[in-house]
């Protein structure tokens, strides 16, 4: 553990000024989970996607898109990728090896994000999955961060 | 003290030889999600305002979402929508822009498409919860190092 290292921080020499200090003395105590909270949301929201497509194949408008756009011939790609949503998704939430996890969700992100974007960008199109996208490369730049089962653990990709 | 600026520690990496890239890498990773989440938000202020989308909506989800006056909330919308995403995307006022989008998109996630179910192909609640979530975050960490507030050395 290296708290020490992270607590000394170089970069917050410029940290800004608050313009209503009263009103910084309610977010300041939140600031540091700011990116935990980025990182929670973009495995979390994963997580029903690769559920979906577990439990409840076939029955459901994700698994079914998945299946006829891309997917037609090998029935093992979506199983992996269901398992990625919902075990990657999780992992991400946690931290727990937030940047091997990130690399691969990155990876199935960019290429959802082709696939959608033959419907164009808006309106449930490549936007979301562009978003996703960026959240999962901006965990792998990033690593789990302070509040992760990466820091508990005290080693990292 | 922000999360975003993370002191990456070499002895923690399993691979301590990516110390280095992820030094450069790091502080990149706050900024890029909040100028993808204003890309995101962009066209649909857009069309709200310059496409006629405020009647649309004046006449379809404002009602839903139980709002009086329609027409004046949806301008509101288009507005927090429009000029919520360039000032998210230049981190100018971080913290009130992404106040109001909190409102806004909790709001939509409850009020217009939580009948819709979650997933997003159906046009259900997951892609405004996220953006929510999002936005909610940069209401807890400001605009961090690559903002204009930072810049400016002054923020809410």
């Amino acid at each position: 553990m290296s708290a020490m290292v992270e607590e000394e921080n170089t970069l917050d020499t410029t940290a800004v000024k608050p313009i209503l200090p009263t009103l910084a003395k309610l977010y300041q105590p939140l600031a540091p989970y700011s990116y935990a909270l980025l990182r929670l949301s973009a495995g979390a929201i994963l997580i029903p996607h690769g559920v979906q497509e577990l439990l409840f194949r076939g029955s459901a408008p994700a698994g079914r898109y998945l299946l006829a756009w891309e997917l037609k011939g090998p029935i093992e790609g979506a199983w992996a990728l269901a398992l990625l949503e919902a075990i990657g998704g999780a992992m991400l939430a946690l931290g727990l090896l937030t940047r091997p996890v990130a690399l691969l969700l990155a990876i199935e992100m960019a290429w959802a994000t082709t696939v959608h974007l033959k419907f164009g960008w808006t309106w449930g199109s490549a936007e979301y999955p562009a978003l996703l996208l960026t959240m999962c490369v901006a965990a792998l730049f990033h690593g789990g961060g302070r509040y992760s089962l990466d820091y508990r653990i005290g080693k990292e990709f | 003290m922000s999360e975003e600026a993370v002191e990456i520690d070499k002895s923690r990496l399993i691979i301590p030889g990516l110390a280095g890239l992820y030094r450069h890498l790091a502080p990149l990773s706050y900024a890029i999600v909040r100028v993808a989440t204003a890309i995101l938000l962009l066209p649909g202020g857009y069309e709200k305002l310059f496409r006629g989308g405020v009647y649309r909506i004046a006449a379809s989800n404002i009602v839903k979402a139980g709002v009086e006056p329609p027409l004046a909330w949806a301008w509101a919308v288009g507005c927090t929508e429009f000029f919520g995403a360039i000032l998210l995307a230049i981190g100018l006022w971080t913290r009130p822009t992404a106040f109001a989008l909190v409102v806004l998109l909790s709001t939509i996630t409850f009020r217009v498409r939580w009948d819709a179910g979650y997933f997003w192909k159906a046009t259900g609640w997951e892609v405004t919860l996220l953006l929510a979530l999002i936005c909610l975050a940069y209401l807890f960490g400001g605009g961090g190092r690559y903002s204009l507030d930072r810049r400016i050395g002054r923020e809410f």
